[in-house]
């Protein structure tokens, strides 16, 4: 465990000398980032001068889930899309196997080696818009609220980081599938909008089969002091047996690769 | 002439097999694509079953705004950019100095190709939305509004070409020229009334929106098949929207040519 930290020091180290020596290449993707959250408030705003609430969520309470959205940004495109989006490619053109030569775990190595910093702005926002969302409804959030939607959101992390992992591994059976990279967080845009706003099948099968609806709602729902301790309980659970299958299916989808080394 | 159009008919081809070839992919696009519509009917179902009214629309009519443009907005928009700006990053861009055809009408052709595919795979889901809706949500087009749109259609593919080759040209004066790309998308996002119909809008932004070519892909065909919009406005937006063909027309050739002098590679 020690040796992974360690290691993952040294990556964060190695991405933050990159941040700094490509300064305009971070600031560009930095203005990408906010242009794309001022996207959202943009829609937001123009929706709530129609409309006073989504299936019972008032604008404060859905900026709240919209900035836990915005958190999700931050992990997905922050921590693993510039890994795994050269994944598929990797396995198509057959450039795996300088990767599962390293003497390390290859799901860990493939999986975080390269951390996008300019994501830090999708957190800062997210946080403002929390905060902005939380004095707009008057609602006060404890130390416990905060604790019990972080601790959501760590689930929220790990279902998101495993689903992800798994969806990309099926670039394995097929020859080529370099978009298979944009599924996850396009099915990840369902959850925009609460559990509240799903009913019957949709419902069933996103808030429940494959959770995605709750990786928003739920934090938003402890920071609102909607307690919801059960549900926490079972996603929790989900999540990290979602983690062991994504490591179990990448095991199992190595067997198909084959290259004429790289 | 028999020669130069065989050479592009091939071009044509081979995209045409290429897209095939990788079936799979072009299958998981219809269904990325399809995502985020599917997200927007859950909303406004919600909305409406909340007990909110939005504007003077019904929740069928919105519905078929988003089911609709959303169709016309996949059959016209182009998605070569991403690669084209690669291709100039790598310096693989030089092949296209040498070949007999240039950059920009091979990709046309190839782009044409795969948007002919997104039309056959689009009538499965269209079918079927006829099948279940077609008392409330679909409605029959007349002649005239078919031509307007089929016009119409012409003229945001050409747009929506001209702007991808636009952010092409961008990436050799600029390494991060994808993030144009995103540029592109917020714009179209904001203005070409895929997030709401556009007269939902404030007024200075509806205004905007109404002047700007984003509009093209999603929000004026969408009202053409509607009704919403009266035949001198119709003929005013095919206009308008020709004189952005021809604007844009000039200002990517003109880009383009001082573009490709500043291009360097090695090898390839």
């Amino acid at each position: 465990m020690k040796r992974y930290l360690n290691l993952y020091f040294h990556f964060f180290k190695y991405n933050l000398i990159s941040a700094i020596e490509y300064k305009t290449d971070f600031i560009t993707w930095s203005l990408v980032t906010i242009g794309w959250i001022a996207f959202t408030l943009v829609f937001y705003q123009l929706l709530f001068s129609h409309i006073s609430n989504i299936a019972g969520w008032d604008k404060a309470q859905m900026l709240i889930l919209q900035g836990f959205y915005f958190y999700t940004d931050a992990v997905l495109w922050g921590l693993f899309y510039k890994n795994l989006y050269e994944l598929p490619y990797k396995i198509n053109h057959g450039t795996l196997d300088l990767e599962l030569v390293k003497p390390i775990n290859k799901q860990f190595l493939l999986s975080v080696k390269k951390i996008n910093l300019n994501q830090i702005n999708s957190l800062v926002m997210g946080s403002i818009i929390i905060i902005y969302g939380l004095k707009l409804g008057n609602f006060h959030a404890g130390i416990s609220d905060i604790l019990f939607a972080m601790m959501a959101f760590t689930a929220a992390t790990v279902f998101l980081y495993s689903g992800w992992f798994i969806t990309i591994c099926l670039a394995f059976w097929v020859e080529r599938l370099d978009n298979i990279i944009h599924f996850f967080p396009n099915f990840r845009q369902f959850s925009k909008f609460p559990l509240d706003a799903y009913q019957g099948l949709p419902r069933m099968l996103l808030g429940y089969a494959v959770p995605i609806l709750l990786v928003t709602t739920l934090p938003s729902q402890f920071l609102l002091h909607q307690r919801q301790f059960s549900l926490l309980t079972v996603f929790s659970l989900i999540s990290i047996s979602l983690l062991i299958f994504s490591r179990w299916f990448f095991n199992t989808a190595l067997r198909r690769y084959s290259s004429a080394s790289s | 002439m028999k020669h130069i159009l065989h050479k592009y008919w091939v071009i044509f081809t081979i995209g045409w097999q290429v897209a095939i070839l990788y079936r799979e992919e072009l299958i998981l696009w219809r269904i990325i694509d399809a995502i985020p519509l599917l997200a927007m009917i859950v909303l406004w179902v919600s909305v409406y079953t909340s007990g909110n009214q939005v504007g003077n629309f019904t929740l069928p009519t919105l519905l078929t705004y988003y089911v609709m443009g959303s169709l016309f907005d996949s059959i016209v928009s182009t998605h070569f950019e991403e690669e084209g700006v690669r291709e100039v990053n790598q310096g693989t861009m030089a092949r296209f100095f040498i070949r007999p055809f240039s950059y920009q009408r091979h990709s046309l052709m190839n782009t044409l190709s795969w948007r002919l595919l997104t039309i056959m795979l689009s009538t499965i889901p269209i079918l079927f939305f006829i099948f279940i809706f077609y008392r409330q949500l679909f409605i029959i087009p007349s002649p005239s509004q078919l031509l307007l749109l089929i016009i119409m259609g012409v003229l945001a593919f050409c747009i929506e070409f001209m702007l991808s080759l636009a952010i092409v040209a961008g990436s050799f004066f600029f390494e991060q020229a994808n993030s144009f790309m995103h540029l592109k998308w917020i714009l179209t996002g904001i203005f070409s009334g895929s997030l709401l119909p556009l007269s939902l809008y404030p007024h200075w932004m509806e205004r905007l929106s109404r002047f700007l070519p984003f509009q093209f892909g999603f929000a004026v065909p969408i009202e053409i098949y509607l009704g919403q919009t009266t035949v001198n406005q119709a003929y005013w937006s095919v206009l308008l929207a020709f004189i952005w063909v021809i604007t844009l027309f000039i200002t990517v050739n003109w880009l383009w040519n001082r573009s490709v002098n500043k291009f360097t590679a090695v090898g390839n």
